[in-house]
């Protein structure tokens, strides 16, 4: 609709010099979108700080960097300061999107994820959670159940940031209610970090796009990853 | 388990690293939440059933156009919901099977177009016993082909939305009951069916002749896009419009309503037991539609703070004005005290004003010395100071630097008429000289729908213009076009159809369209002072406009932030001859008018504006002019003159009348702008109620006295 | 380089700060809410708030979860004491129209009047400027990432680890008296809806109240909105309130409900004594 109102009116309106280039941007922006982001090698190696690739949706991606690390729950954020945090490899909390996971809470023993990465096998593969999205007179809390499947293992994937690794795929899936999906997590085989995921925490969503561009030394180093 | 706690990984968080992106979470959805239960379209455009109004209303700021098509008919209609209780539509029905004209030389193959305004008023809000009423008019001001007046009361309950009404004429064909104000007056027991021209409001037929009772049901399904309706029609059809006999084998019509996207919809029905309609329609509204911006943020401060107004770069400061702010600076200065500062110019980038003066008061926060404790921005145009805004710098700075929990900016800021600063000192003067002239090129477009020979009747050209100010309080502005494409010379004005006097000042539009392919569209040169605080002068002279040429004066009363102006103009214009050079022809008038400017504080966001006067054909009376803004800054407008010429001397419309949508440049682009451009649409252009078309109208100059066209603060 | 424009931001954000509370070299109290318990800080220096959560270790409370700020909130003994002596005038109104209905003999509008005057005597109410923390967002991003000073002490902050527990305030929906066509919404951000809830009103749009902190106890800034219904597999996470019906309401008590609902906005389930 958008789109059509800029055509109709890139035709309809007068339109000067500075005009005519911001209405070929906004076209440019209506046609295009905003482009994907990919670093180059020398990008990541300049880096100062562990990044991912992030997309919600089916929003362009782009980078987070980890901010700060409060006891292993990860703080990842945007350029435009919205925080995300992941607690071995999965998004519990977010502060800054449209529709927010305020609160998140396992009501099981232990969210299976958490078990992965930390030994890999051997871990309860039924958990049970809940989340409150958003904190506006819309919130809701729900209650989710979920089940881990190992989907293949022993598998080389090659990531984005050009880097190879043997990975194990673990499928989740959640249900809400009458609705279910499914969650992957890419988990590599000899630190057992999530490097790869898709992944959506609620009925309402969004889904999350994560993959690793650098490693955080915390999570390669096998003697302080607990 | 270690209790060590918190480990700052990086500075990213101070410096914004440069990877990072924004991220968003905006989701593609089904239906808006929004339009969910909405009241959905008629087949003849505006809220209602089939064939059927309804009491309901859409939502303020609600704009769709409809088509609808079957044998007889096909139906167009551009409908906006004005205020909360006013819908209101302009219609087009193509009579398929009849001409526009019985001379063919005239309007040739092209189908009889009738066209109409429709009205329709909330006289009651449902409640849990009451349910909403509502009265409408329709094809008002039209041929009266299709006019028609009803009183319909909805109710609803759950999933079902009842509707029960009265139809007079066009809806009350059917005469199922008595008219029941024929008891009370006569003339409302016969209906004068004889067809005019058109454009005339004919009261006296409202509520007159066959009266019907209609009724209907939409039935909202439980998959929400789909509902359906069902309807009793007041009409029979058995004395329509249409050359070939309607038939009616129900008076029951049956419609399915089913929304594809947010913004179209489309709507199938079986009506009168034997024929199948088909149509669509699409929305927005222009309360809701917004664009993503690319706001810069303020860039943090490279420096300390100044300990002196001496260690300030007064040159940067003012290039930063511009670049951050929007602010175009003429001057800066300061009180003898040191304490206030004063910024003159012109804000151009923002709409919203009070964005400009966060991200302007951020600046000066962080540039100037913390002795400064008063800012104040002055809006100057052509050397005429119209409004200011105070800033307490020290509540400014509290709220910028969240010194505390609950100052923000609002509370740092006073929208005031301007304060003398004859006695401050210069910081800073932009040095003038003879000015820049500004040249560029851009495509414009003219456009009139629904003459009778050709429906859409458009000119595109390019303009050359100029815009010059070599003095601070006089600018010279000037169009030179060139023809790219245009229909114009279909215009088939016939001189022996106009047996009056009427003098033709514009409707030589196909001359001014054939006889040159480059013309001078407009060059005049504008003088304008500010008399005292709320008075304004100009005095102006050139081409100005197309078909006029001459000189002429203005002077306007406007007091600050009143929503109230009075002005008047005087004018000396003679008529350009056709080729639009330089040459004029003999006709020359004495015009002017004295116009009222108020905007009602009953009705938000709107501006009436009320010209009595003498127009360009000699003819004296009074323009009307209507404006309403909606949230997303677009302003939608109405205009009507009366005149003493008789409608037989106007010609066909009866009287000068049109429409027109001014459009907020910004809302279509990812930049900030304060620009507008708009579209109009004018039934019919004839000679009667015509007014000068000049350049730079001081209300427009003073926009900043009295803010309407831009903003002051977000909207709500 | 871009550590120094760092320091150099935060210099010149502190010292704004600084210059409004140099004068006096008071301490600064914080009395901090959680899990049925109170703490007492003391700050010797103004800090911005997030700093001060993650200084204490306060936006990192659980093992599971780190605590449900949604629901945290923060102002002032002097919000508190402004918001008391609001709660006191709508109670004296309360008294005045169960008065009034008595005297009327308009027995269930009198129940509910006096329903209403219990409910709102015993509620406990906390004031606060800034309703559902951020604290990662706010160390990222100045905006609200205000500074506590001396001049606003003492403050007062409540935060639960635990999600919301969903209260239903007002009159008895079996009450005549009750409005049944609107209900009110009262969010955990001080946010506040009223919402057709009637079978004649479901396609009227709803209107909702933004929690304005330059004026915290009033309901906000008003705006047309559309809420959705929670699902069967999910709970509302905010609190609800039934009025009376204003239909019922005298002259000059209309807009009581709405006064009402500006101080139910504050009403948090777990009682303190502070």
């Amino acid at each position: 609709m958008r789109l059509a109102f800029a055509l109709l009116l890139s035709v309809f309106l007068t339109a000067c010099g500075s005009r005519i280039d911001a209405m070929s941007d906004t076209l440019r922006y209506a046609f295009e979108g905003k482009n994907d982001i990919t670093l180059t090698q020398q990008q990541i190696e300049s880096l100062s700080y562990p990044a991912q690739y992030l997309s919600v949706n089916a929003n362009p991606r782009v980078v987070v960097g980890l901010g700060f690390d409060n006891d292993g729950w990860y703080k990842w954020q945007s350029q435009n300061k919205a925080v995300l945090t992941t607690r071995r490899g999965r998004i519990v909390n977010t502060q800054g999107l449209a529709k927010d996971i305020a609160y998140f809470s396992v009501t099981s023993q232990t969210d299976p994820l958490s078990c992965l990465s930390k030994s890999g096998r051997n871990c309860e593969s039924q958990w049970s959670y809940i989340v409150q999205v958003g904190d506006g007179v819309d919130a809701v809390v729900e209650s989710l159940n979920a089940s881990f499947r190992l989907k293949s293992e022993q598998e080389t994937i090659t990531l984005d940031s050009g880097r190879e690794f043997d990975v194990s795929v673990w499928e989740e899936t959640v249900s809400a209610g009458q609705q279910s999906w499914r969650n992957y997590f890419y988990v590599e085989d000899n630190t057992n970090r999530v490097i790869k995921s898709s992944q959506q925490l609620n009925s309402q969503g969004p889904r999350f796009y994560m993959e690793e561009v650098k490693a955080y030394r915390r999570d390669i180093d096998k003697e302080s990853s607990r | 388990m270690t209790t060590k706690h918190t480990q700052l990984i990086s500075a990213i968080t101070l410096i914004g690293a440069s990877f990072l992106l924004s991220i968003s979470s905006v989701n593609a959805q089904d239906i808006d939440a929004k339009l969910i239960g909405q009241p959905t379209q008629s087949d003849i455009g505006g809220v209602g059933l089939l064939q059927m109004p309804t009491a309901r209303m859409v939502r303020e700021g609600e704009f769709t156009a409809s088509y609808y098509d079957n044998d007889e008919y096909r139906r167009m209609a551009l409908s906006l919901q004005v205020f909360p209780w006013l819908e209101t539509s302009i219609h087009y029905t193509d009579v398929r099977n009849r001409f526009f004209s019985p001379v063919d030389s005239f309007s040739g193959d092209q189908t009889y177009k009738d066209r109409g305004i429709n009205v329709k008023a909330r006289l009651l809000k449902e409640s849990q016993w009451l349910p909403e009423v509502s009265l409408g008019l329709r094809d008002l001001a039209g041929t009266g082909r299709f006019s028609g007046e009803f009183v319909a009361a909805s109710k609803r309950l759950g999933p079902l939305d009842f509707t029960l009404g009265v139809g007079f004429g066009y809806l009350g064909e059917r005469g199922n009951i008595n008219n029941p104000f024929c008891e009370a007056a006569a003339r409302f027991c016969e209906r004068d069916k004889s067809f005019e021209e058109g454009g005339d409001l004919r009261t006296d037929n409202w509520f007159s002749g066959d009266a019907a009772i209609f009724g209907g049901v939409e039935y909202q399904t439980p998959w929400t896009p789909l509902t359906l309706k069902a309807e009793f029609d007041g009409n029979d059809y058995r004395d329509d419009f249409s050359l070939e006999p309607i038939k009616q084998d129900s008076p029951w019509n049956f419609g399915a309503h089913y929304r594809v996207t947010d913004n179209l919809n489309v709507q199938v029905s079986y009506e009168r037991g034997n024929t199948w309609m088909f149509g669509f329609n699409l929305r927005t509204n222009f309360d809701d539609l917004s664009q993503v911006k690319d706001t810069p943020p303020i860039p943090a401060p490279t420096a300390a703070q100044a300990q002196s107004m001496q260690a300030v770069d007064k040159q940067q400061l003012a290039d930063d004005l511009y670049r951050i702010a929007g602010f175009g600076v003429e001057s800066i200065k300061i009180s003898p005290d040191g304490k206030t500062v004063t910024v003159i110019g012109y804000q151009s980038v923002f709409r919203n004003h009070q964005m400009a003066i966060d991200r302007a008061s951020a600046l000066l926060a962080n540039r100037l010395p913390a002795t400064v404790t008063e800012y104040r921005f002055v809006d100057q145009v052509h050397d005429m100071e119209l409004s200011q805004v105070t800033v307490n710098a020290v509540a400014f700075k509290r709220a910028h630097y969240r010194a505390d929990m609950s100052t923000r900016y609002e509370d740092a800021y006073r929208l005031v008429d301007v304060d003398s600063f004859s006695e401050y000192d210069n910081f800073f003067a932009r040095q003038h000289g003879w000015g820049e002239p500004i040249f560029g090129v851009r495509p414009f477009l003219e456009q009139a729908f629904g003459g009778p020979e050709n429906f859409y009747m458009y000119q595109l050209r390019l303009d050359g213009y100029l815009s010059w100010a070599p003095l601070s309080n006089f600018r010279i502005d000037g169009i030179v076009s060139g023809d790219v494409l245009s229909n114009y010379d279909d215009f088939n004005f016939l001189q022996e159809r106009n047996t009056t006097d009427v003098p033709r000042v514009r409707t030589y539009v196909r001359e001014y369209a054939t006889q040159s392919d480059i013309w001078l569209t407009s060059l005049q040169g504008t003088y304008v002072k500010q008399l005292n605080r709320s008075w304004y002068g100009s005095l102006y002279g050139g081409y100005l406009e197309r078909m006029f040429g001459g000189f002429g004066s203005e002077l306007l009363y406007r007091p600050h932030n009143q929503g109230w102006g009075i002005g008047v103009d005087i004018n000396y214009a003679r008529q350009r001859s056709f080729e639009s050079h330089f040459g004029f022809r003999d006709y020359d008038v004495i015009t002017g008018h004295v116009t009222g400017y108020y905007e009602p504080k009953i009705w938000n966001d709107t501006l009436i504006k009320l010209s009595v006067g003498r127009f360009l054909a000699k003819d004296n009376g009074a323009q009307f002019r209507f404006e309403k803004k909606f949230d997303s800054g677009i302003v939608v407008g109405a205009y009507a003159a009366l005149t003493n010429l008789s409608s037989e001397e106007y010609g066909e419309g009866s009287f000068t009348k049109g429409f027109y949508v001014s459009i907020p440049f910004d809302l279509f682009q990812t930049k900030h702008s304060a620009g507008r451009g708009s579209i109009g649409w004018t039934p019919i252009t004839r000679d009667g109620g015509q007014m000068l078309l000049r350049a730079n109208p001081l209300y427009g100059m003073t926009e900043q006295r009295s803010r309407f066209y831009s903003d002051w603060g977000e909207e709500e | 380089m871009i550590q120094r424009v760092a320091l150099l931001m935060l210099l010149l954000c502190a010292s704004v700060g600084f210059s409004s509370v140099s004068a006096a070299n008071e301490s600064i109290n914080v009395l901090v809410l959680q899990n049925g318990t109170t703490e007492a800080f003391k700050l010797k220096q103004p800090i911005r708030f997030a700093e001060f959560l993650a200084e204490q270790r306060l936006a990192y409370t659980g093992r599971q979860a780190e605590g449900n700020f949604s629901r945290a909130r923060i102002g002032n003994k002097a919000l508190q004491e402004r918001l008391e002596q609001n709660r006191k005038e709508v109670l004296d109104e309360l008294v005045r129209l169960v008065a009034f209905y008595q005297k009327a003999g308009a027995i269930n509008a009198a129940t509910a009047a006096r329903a209403l005057l219990q409910q709102l005597q015993r509620v406990n109410l906390f004031a606060g400027y800034h309703l559902s923390i951020k604290p990662d967002k706010l160390r990222v991003n100045l905006q609200n990432n205000f500074i506590m000073s001396a001049a606003e002490s003492p403050y007062q902050l409540v935060l639960f680890s635990k999600p919301m527990q969903v209260i239903r305030y007002g009159v008895d929906s079996g009450n005549p008296a009750a409005n049944s066509s609107y209900h009110w919404r009262l969010a955990a951000n001080g946010n506040v809806a009223r919402e057709p809830v009637a079978l004649f009103n479901t396609d009227e749009v709803s209107r909702c109240y933004h929690h304005n902190f330059g004026q915290p106890l009033g309901l906000g800034d008003a705006e047309r909105c559309v809420l959705s219904k929670p699902k069967a597999y999910q709970r509302p996470a905010y609190h609800t309130y039934v009025g009376i019906n204003s239909a019922l309401l005298p002259e000059n008590f209309s807009g009581l409900n709405e006064r009402i609902v500006a101080l139910l906005k504050f009403a948090i389930e777990e009682r303190y004594d502070n």
